[in-house]
């Protein structure tokens, strides 16, 4: 009994109550309840912090293991945590002030901004690969979306200037975008909105349990 | 005390109270007919097909590879994807398991791989198949790029042969979708973002685009609350359409703009 009440029946009323207010917050403008509400938002960026601790405990739990049971990969695991723990110490050290702090912005920006535009930068390769592989199963629809890519961009280039004949396309593109993709786009975006807000419901009414059992 | 009633508030709370009214009146002839969802819900292949395609990985004796996404649970713009996520996350792992195919879970948050783990625990509890694997791993911390670059690693093992990817997902669905497409058997993906939407077809046939990632939990464990709650949404969606069409309608004719325009601008806070 103790159990479920710490472990259902306090979560959910919790959950019930903190989700009712910010709702009611949406719709009602009562000076009170906004210190409530961003008294709220402070707890929620609070429980995240602790949330990123429990990663790191995590990493560190699941990657020191592999290493020391010498398993599969694990000199990639040992890189990652001698990374995490030179950034910690970049960030920790004397006269640091965390993730402002010099040493951490250096690897913010000559490693990892580089390493996140290099991988990105290969999803041209990744599309036409998927391109060439939607051709070979006849994939209508994949054809289509690879068709209008090419389109928009032939459209949106600057060689417009020089070759008139793309002007009907950068026409094209331009009536693609507006009309077509934004109807696409309404459309996935208002379905998706309503299954959010069904979803929020039935977290709010305690109905969806995702924190809890 | 003030009311916030303009513009798209108000038409956000007329919804609510729609979508709250038909919750209600859906549930009570629940209660009073039992199985009324076999009648109303609209096919959803991806979900019929996720079941098929897990019996085959149990003839093979092969893994999957289950994910609710990137996202994080404590913000606005993705707690509803992941929480839809999780519940696709469960239901495959709990039919997973009971036909006796290992599953590993991946998560890119800490907080949502704590519920990852939570979520596997109650699928093996339920699948009562104590000898099948499970496992959960933490891939990044809301680091879309080390995400990616962690599932995209994991998918291209070959003991991994399935892939259900059903969350907060963003372009980089590319990235994974397209190794998953070359390096595993099956995958099932589902996305409910603009910037995710378009690649979706591109890496399987079954796919879940947007509302639908939020329908498939309803296929997948038709718990009443789920059901109920869909039926809502459609209902709501039709009603969404009928207006839409008629809006269409009206605007064309020019009657719009001198009647529902200034009803919200007057009222827009």
């Amino acid at each position: 009994m103790l159990k479920r009440m710490v472990t259902v029946i306090v979560p959910w009323v919790l959950a019930s109550t903190v989700g009712l207010l910010v709702l009611l917050h949406y719709f009602v403008d009562i000076p009170g309840l906004s210190l409530v509400f961003n008294g709220l938002v402070e707890w929620a960026t609070i429980i995240a912090a602790f949330g990123l601790l429990l990663g790191l405990a995590n990493v560190a739990r699941v990657h020191g293991g592999r290493v020391i049971r010498r398993e599969r990969d694990w000199p990639y695991s040992l890189v990652l945590l001698l990374s995490a723990l030179g950034v910690l110490v970049l960030g920790l050290l004397p006269g640091s002030i965390g993730s402002g702090s010099r040493g951490v912005q250096w690897v913010f920006h000559y490693v990892l901004e580089p390493l996140a535009t290099t991988f990105f930068s290969l999803m041209a390769f990744f599309l036409a690969s998927a391109f060439f592989r939607s051709l070979r199963l006849r994939n209508l629809e994949a054809i289509l979306v690879t068709v209008t890519a090419v389109v928009v961009l032939l459209g949106q280039v600057p060689l417009r200037l020089p070759w008139p004949f793309l002007e009907p396309i950068a026409r094209f593109q331009e009536w693609l975008l507006q009309v077509p993709a934004m109807a696409g786009v309404r459309a996935l975006l208002l379905g998706a909105g309503l299954g959010a807000m069904a979803t929020a419901i039935r977290v709010i009414l305690g109905l969806e349990r995702p924190y809890t059992e | 005390m003030m009311l916030r009633f303009g513009g798209a508030t108000l038409l956000a709370g007329l919804l609510l109270l729609l979508f709250c009214l038909l919750f209600y009146s859906f549930w009570v002839l629940w209660q009073r007919r039992g199985r009324l969802a076999d009648i109303v819900l609209r096919p959803l292949r991806p979900a019929e097909a996720l079941r098929s395609l897990l019996h085959r990985a149990a003839e093979m004796g092969e893994e999957v590879h289950l994910s609710p996404g990137r996202g994080t649970i404590h913000e606005p713009d993705a707690v509803t994807e992941t929480t839809a996520g999780l519940n696709i996350l469960q239901a495959a792992a709990k039919e997973a398991l009971e036909v006796g195919v290992p599953v590993r879970a991946t998560a890119g948050d800490s907080l949502v791989g704590a519920l990852v783990e939570d979520r596997l625990e109650r699928a093996w509890q339920a699948a009562g198949r104590p000898e099948v694997k499970v496992q959960g791993e933490l891939l990044a911390q809301q680091d879309r790029l080390a995400y990616a670059v962690g599932a995209m690693d994991l998918l291209s093992r070959p003991e991994v042969q399935g892939n259900v990817m059903a969350g907060t997902l963003g372009e980089e669905l590319l990235l994974m979708g397209e190794v998953g497409a070359r390096q595993t058997r099956f995958q099932v993906v589902g996305a409910a973002r603009p910037a995710a939407a378009a690649f979706l077809p591109m890496v399987t046939d079954d796919y879940l685009l947007g509302e639908e990632l939020y329908a498939a939990g309803a296929y997948l464990e038709p718990r009443p609350e789920r059901v109920v709650s869909l039926m809502a949404q459609d209902g709501v969606r039709m009603l969404l359409l009928g207006l839409i069409l008629l809006g269409t309608i009206l605007a064309t004719v020019g009657v719009l703009e001198g009647v529902l325009g200034p009803l919200f601008q007057g009222l827009a806070p």
